[in-house]
């Protein structure tokens, strides 16, 4: 007979953190297979999933297994053999990466445990890196979604098709309410009553928001910092609110929780490895494999590491590669809290905390005793809340002006990704009648991409004038061509602008810049 | 006065109840008749069941608040007492989850009539055993979805949701019933004007008692003495005698005839309803002409699909498990202007759709998927007069012979109203009352 547990729990998939059912059925040998049912009454989605949270079972479909010294060993003894790498580390030496895929609690254990050896916690947010100080209060700023559905106005500098589907209902909602909505990006939206390819600094003199207006953008690890700029000053000074949103479900609380402080560019992290300023990297629940441009690159760098140590809930190519896994529970069984894209604290509703208490082991190795209740007693302090499924981050903190856009520690500013950013490194001429040389290549990025997850996503999507000019068969392919190398790949017509090549899944040497490509046949 | 549902006035064990009977029924228990809606009958039957050993599990929904609800299979007759009470916002539809792998031994379920019109169609396709399942169907005027009902509250009610004790729909309003004791009721009619109140697939559903289960359960029609604290029951099948039978010898439930009046009454509310579905479908249904116009009509309506898989996930008449047609002859990477999961799920649909509203309430951007499904079946279901879901007897119509037996070549559809006399006249007849509850005026054909 087959048992089934149901629990209440947040997709990992981005950071509007929906709520959804797993059910967890039990094989009479043990076996458990998960799959996704609908929570209607979570207040983020209503029970509506996009394509990633449908495809969840395949996400916590290769649970990790624990590791020390490169060996398959008990959890304890994982737990153990951190402990003694970390002790062991050089200091300066040390890295710790948490991009937000984990719970606050876990996050702030993790961070207490980087604060007992000198350091902080990476977020592999490296946009903060790129403005001062004053300016990082604005791009926390956020609202309630229902803010999107009685704006006056929705300008979508990102394609909520791809990157953050279920955005996409509370656009309609305000379009239902009379409002205009304007995409800004390579791709016609069906959903916009304006359609327009801009780079940054054209924002300011092309388009005119009106006061009520949103700006529905988003900050990732490879955002880039001139458009972000550029939205930010578009916000001042027109009055409309910017709406930042996240890819990771806790990127919010991540954030908060770092302080934005120690945030290197994912890039810098892996430069330097390379230049073997970091020794030890400790990752929770962050596959930095999945998340670097090149994960060939990647792995020749985090093979230079005396010890990898990772913490993870998920199997997969990082796991196999760390000296140390310390295998947590799937995130749907955890105890603890996500704090989502609009500033709104939510519940796990499950019970496990072994992650955390590995966390709080290893912190208490270092001298630092926390228990769950005073970590999430914390947490809640820091947010200024006294209960889940609650705001924090006020909308109305003024907009700083964002003097210029610093250089990202010792690394350029990502050019030209974001994911319906049209701007960056493609040709200066007029972007919609670009040559088939010289054709930008940009993500869509979505949470296929960012988790490492399988999708039927094989393909890139060029415009018909394209593949007319280009003379491509219906069923055939087209030959990309960039400066790393070049792939030959399926296509669909869509309403790509002129001068562009979308793609959803990440290409081999093709890095997540923007970069200029060849198409031919 | 007696009060009927003093324990020990009604009927008890040893009572003859046969097929066709109509009752007025309620739990022995005092607390469960506090617990449950009208009396509690519906939850004291599954508890029977369980404690009799009639059935192995009950499918039920487990409480998690006023507006939230797990469904889960229960082999513990505390965990069904603890599920007592209706739940208008928990618009699940439970034949979704009899799923083959679960299928072991006997089972029951409460079902509301798309529940039961849904097992029906799962049954055909040998995803359920119709033999194993008792269904005891529950009368439903519609229900809401638990984010319109939050909005609800708040904008007209001006009532914080956890101030919500439980609620009813009691003579077409939407009755809350606060912690403090308070009623706040709204007309239905009233919400649905302001866009409010229940989910459209059921504003224009076509199935308000459902016939089709083992027992047809609900309130309409009970009146006097028995008004809140009784449940009417129709015994629709063998093993809905056998429910009723069981929880009357456990002791856990007593009945008594239902009189002229209440059966009036409740034919006259199902009229009512149907009346006003009917209206609703006529608008919401209506045919599109030309095939331009109509091809165009689909094509925008599906323009901001996703391709999220949702619909399809959530449907319960949906039995094709992995080998789906619709998902594996369609890839993201095709340029159609309406992609082949689509328009293979139209057609799969055509003859299977229930109307329950699942795949609208799940999907990402809004489409309002099941009026698409039901417009697109529409010309060809009144063609043959087919109604998915209401007998596992009558095959889907894409099966179904272009003459009847009598040579003509009519549906079995209430727009039939010409007798030919012929010998499909018995089948009109009896899809008809099906859904009527009465004999039609004229014939078949």
């Amino acid at each position: 007979m087959l048992k089934e547990n149901v629990y209440s729990t947040i997709c990992p998939g981005c950071g509007l953190a929906c709520g959804l059912y797993i059910r967890e059925t039990v094989s009479g040998s043990g076996e458990a297979a998960v799959s996704v049912d609908f929570r209607k009454n979570s207040p983020v989605n209503a029970g509506k999933l996009c394509r990633f949270g449908m495809k969840l079972p395949r996400y916590y479909s290769e649970p990790p297994v624990s590791k020390a010294e490169g060996k398959e060993a008990a959890f304890e003894e994982a737990v153990s053999a951190a402990a003694r790498a970390l002790k062991a580390a050089p200091e300066e030496g040390v890295a710790f990466l948490s991009v937000g895929n984990t719970t606050n609690e876990e996050q702030l254990t993790f961070a207490e445990l980087a604060a007992a050896l000198g350091t902080g916690v990476e977020t592999g947010m490296g946009i903060y890196a790129s403005f001062p100080i004053a300016a990082h209060a604005a791009l926390s700023r956020s609202g309630s979604l229902e803010q999107i559905e009685s704006a006056k106005q929705v300008f979508l500098f990102i394609d909520p098709y791809v990157s953050y589907p279920l955005v996409l209902r509370r656009v309609l909602k305000a379009k239902e309410n009379g409002a205009k909505v304007i995409s800004v990006g390579a791709k016609k939206l069906p959903l916009a009553d304006e359609n327009l390819c801009l780079k940054p600094r054209e924002y300011r003199s092309a388009l005119s928001p009106v006061p009520g207006s949103v700006l529905v953008a988003d900050i990732h690890p490879y955002s880039d910092p001139e458009q972000v700029k550029a939205v930010l000053d578009l916000a001042r000074g027109s009055g409309a609110k910017p709406f930042f949103l996240r890819p990771f479900a806790n990127s919010a609380g991540a954030g908060l929780l770092a302080k934005h402080t120690w945030q290197r560019t994912l890039e810098k992290l892996l430069k330097d490895i390379d230049a073997g300023k970091i020794k030890t990297l400790f990752c929770l629940n962050s596959d930095l494999l999945e998340l670097a441009p090149d994960p060939v690159y990647a792995k020749e760098v985090l093979s230079k590491l005396d010890t990898l140590i990772v913490q993870a809930s998920r199997g997969g190519k990082l796991t196999e590669l760390a000296d140390i896994v310390i295998a947590a529970e799937p995130f749907y069984r955890k105890r603890g809290t996500v704090l989502n894209s609009e500033g709104r604290l939510l519940a796990n509703g499950a019970s496990s905390t072994r992650g955390f208490e590995a966390l709080a082991k290893l912190a208490g190795a270092f001298g630092r005793q926390l228990d769950f209740e005073s970590v999430q007693s914390e947490v809640f302090g820091a947010f200024g809340l006294e209960a889940a499924d609650e705001f924090t981050v006020s909308s109305e903190v003024p907009i700083a002006v964002p003097c210029e856009v610093m250089k990202a520690q010792g690394s350029d500013p990502v050019l030209g990704s974001g994911s319906n950013s049209s701007s960056g490194s493609v040709s200066d001429s007029e972007p919609w009648h670009a040559p088939c040389s010289g054709i930008g290549f940009v993500y869509s990025f979505n949470p296929f991409m960012w988790h490492g997850v399988e999708d039927d996503n094989n393909f890139v999507e060029l415009n018909l004038g394209t593949v007319q000019k280009l003379g491509l068969v219906k069923g055939g392919t087209v030959r990309i061509k960039a400066p790393g190398g070049q792939a030959d790949m399926r296509f669909r017509v869509s309403d790509v602008a002129d001068g562009f090549v979308l793609s959803s899944k990440k290409l081999p040497r093709m890095g997540f810049r923007s970069v200029e490509v060849e198409l031919s046949r | 006065m007696r009060t009927g549902t003093e324990k020990g006035t009604g009927a008890r064990k040893g009572i003859e109840i046969k097929v066709g009977d109509k009752l007025i029924g309620y739990a022995v228990s005092e607390d469960l008749r506090k617990r449950g809606a009208s009396g509690g009958l519906v939850t004291a039957l599954l508890a029977a069941a369980l404690e009799k050993g009639l059935v192995d599990r009950v499918l039920t929904l487990k409480k998690l608040n006023e507006f939230e609800a797990v469904p889960v299979f229960t082999s513990s007759v505390e965990e069904v007492m603890e599920s007592a009470g209706s739940m208008h916002s928990v618009p699940v539809n439970l034949a979704r989850y009899l799923k083959p792998e679960f299928f072991s031994g006997k089972i029951a379920l409460p079902a509301k009539p798309c529940d039961a019109r849904a097992l029906v169609e799962r049954a055909k396709r040998n995803a359920v055993s119709g033999e194993a399942s008792y269904v005891i169907g529950l009368n439903c005027g519609g229900t809401l979805h638990p984010e319109t009902t939050r909005k609800m509250l708040e904008t007209v009610y001006r009532l914080n949701p956890e101030e919500i004790a439980r609620e009813e729909i009691v003579r077409g309003k939407l009755v809350f019933f606060t912690k403090d004791g308070e009623e706040h009721a709204v007309p239905m009619d009233d919400l649905e004007a302001e866009g409010l109140g229940r989910r459209e697939p059921c504003r224009f559903c076509q199935v308000k008692i459902p016939t089709n289960a083992d027992l047809a359960c609900g309130n309409w029609g009970v009146i006097g003495e028995f008004a809140g604290r009784g449940t009417f029951v129709e015994v629709m099948t063998e093993k809905g005698a056998e429910l009723l039978r069981n929880a009357i010898d456990a002791g856990f439930a007593e009945t008594v005839p239902a009189d002229e009046k209440s059966i009036a009454v409740r034919e006259k509310v199902n009229k009512v309803m149907l009346g006003m579905s009917d209206k609703r479908k006529g608008e919401v249904l209506a045919p599109i002409e030309g095939a331009g116009e109509r091809f165009e009509y689909f094509r925008k309506a599906l323009e901001n699909c996703i391709h999220c898989g949702a619909c399809k996930e959530a449907c319960p008449v949906c039995t094709c498990g992995e080998a789906s047609k619709c998902t594996a002859y369609s890839s993201l990477a095709d340029s159609y202007k309406m992609s082949l999961f689509h328009m293979v799920r139209f057609l799969h649909l055509s003859d299977s759709c229930i109307g329950c509203g699942q795949c609208e309430d799940v999907c990402p951007a809004e489409i309002p998927l099941t009026s698409l499904y039901q417009r697109f079946a529409a010309p060809v279901k009144h063609e043959y007069g087919y109604m998915p879901g209401m007998s596992d007897r009558t095959p889907p119509y894409f099966a179904l012979k272009l003459e009847n037996e009598c040579g003509c070549q009519h549906g079995h559809d209430e727009g039939y109203e010409e007798g030919c006399g012929g010998e499909c006249e018995g089948a009109y007849r009896e899809e008809y009352k099906a859904r009527y509850r009465e004999e039609p005026e004229g014939g078949c054909c």
